[in-house]
């Protein structure tokens, strides 16, 4: 006789009930940079401001960012249908637009450095750089967990029947998918608006 | 035991990747929408309506792509304990905060 230590006396996968209790705690975590954003937006120090923002070009890396979470959901649709090469093409395919929201945010930032809006220009640009920099830690993290996850399924150490890692990233991704849907509106669109 | 998935048996069927499709276009619509309110003039309308976009997009992705519409009840009550507890949280930070920065 063997227990499925897999669950917990809840009767729920504990790996998923960990992750969702750190997801959790991560609206509370980006809950104060954006909440810090809102109260300073307005004060530049005479420097500049929510005018510099290119709201057609935060458009397109946002979109990208959304149209990645459907590529994982389709990752994990595809690892629990088995289908482990289907599965890997849209990892991929996820991990590079990550990489590609990664290079507009790196661009966007070079050009507001440029522009005379540093991460100590003035409160608006701190926090700012700050809320929208943890952003793309995270987005690079998942990234790299994508590319573990595309390599491990090459080397065997993760197998048709172990979709719960895929989903288990897939989270984690749509969580930080979440967060820009909230930054995109809080933080560029309402201030520019 | 297996590394199996045993949630995905119990809590019935995910969508399937035309479904997935389907929310996404509906979501790329709803990004539309919000950028096209941003250069369109229609006044006191503007904040609220950006928010509930947002808010519907939200929700979609959480419920679909993140299966909270289909999963257990567990995660979705452990997902909304931490986003009202930063909503509450917050909200008294900014109202506090706010009061003392217009202060002269």
């Amino acid at each position: 006789m063997s227990a499925d230590v897999s669950q917990n006396t809840l009767g729920v996968d504990h790996r998923k009930l960990a992750m969702w209790v750190f997801l959790g705690s991560e609206f509370l975590f980006f809950g104060a940079f954006i909440s810090a954003y809102l109260l300073y937006y307005d004060r530049t120090n005479g420097g500049p401001g929510v005018e510099l923002f290119d709201i057609p070009y935060t458009s397109v890396s946002s979109f990208v960012l959304l149209m990645s979470s459907l590529t994982m959901v389709l990752a994990h649709s595809a690892h629990v249908k088995g289908d482990m090469r289907r599965m890997r093409l849209w990892i991929l395919a996820t991990a590079l637009q990550g990489i590609v929201f990664i290079g507009g945010q790196v661009f966007e930032f070079t050009t507001f450095l440029k522009e005379g809006l540093a991460l100590t220009t003035s409160p608006m640009s701190s926090s700012f750089f700050v809320l929208t920099g943890f952003h793309g830690a995270h987005v690079t993290i998942g990234i790299l967990m994508l590319l573990a996850l595309w390599s491990l399924t090459h080397t065997g150490k993760v197998k048709p029947d172990q979709h719960i890692k895929t989903e288990m990233i897939g989270l984690y991704w749509h969580f930080v998918d979440i967060i820009w849907v909230l930054i995109f509106t809080v933080v560029y669109l309402i201030p520019y608006g | 035991m297996t590394d199996h998935d045993a949630d995905a048996d119990v809590h019935g069927h995910h969508p399937t990747p035309q479904q997935y499709v389907q929310v996404a276009v509906v979501l790329a619509v709803l990004t539309a929408l919000e950028i096209a309110a941003s250069f369109v003039e229609i006044g006191v309308a503007f904040i609220p309506t950006l928010l509930g976009l947002m808010a519907i997009k939200f929700v979609l992705v959480a419920g679909w792509f993140m299966h909270l519409k289909f999963d257990t009840i567990v995660y979705r009550r452990f997902m909304v304990t931490g986003l009202a507890l930063a909503l509450f949280s917050y909200a008294i930070v900014l109202v506090t905060f706010s009061a003392k920065i217009d202060l002269p």
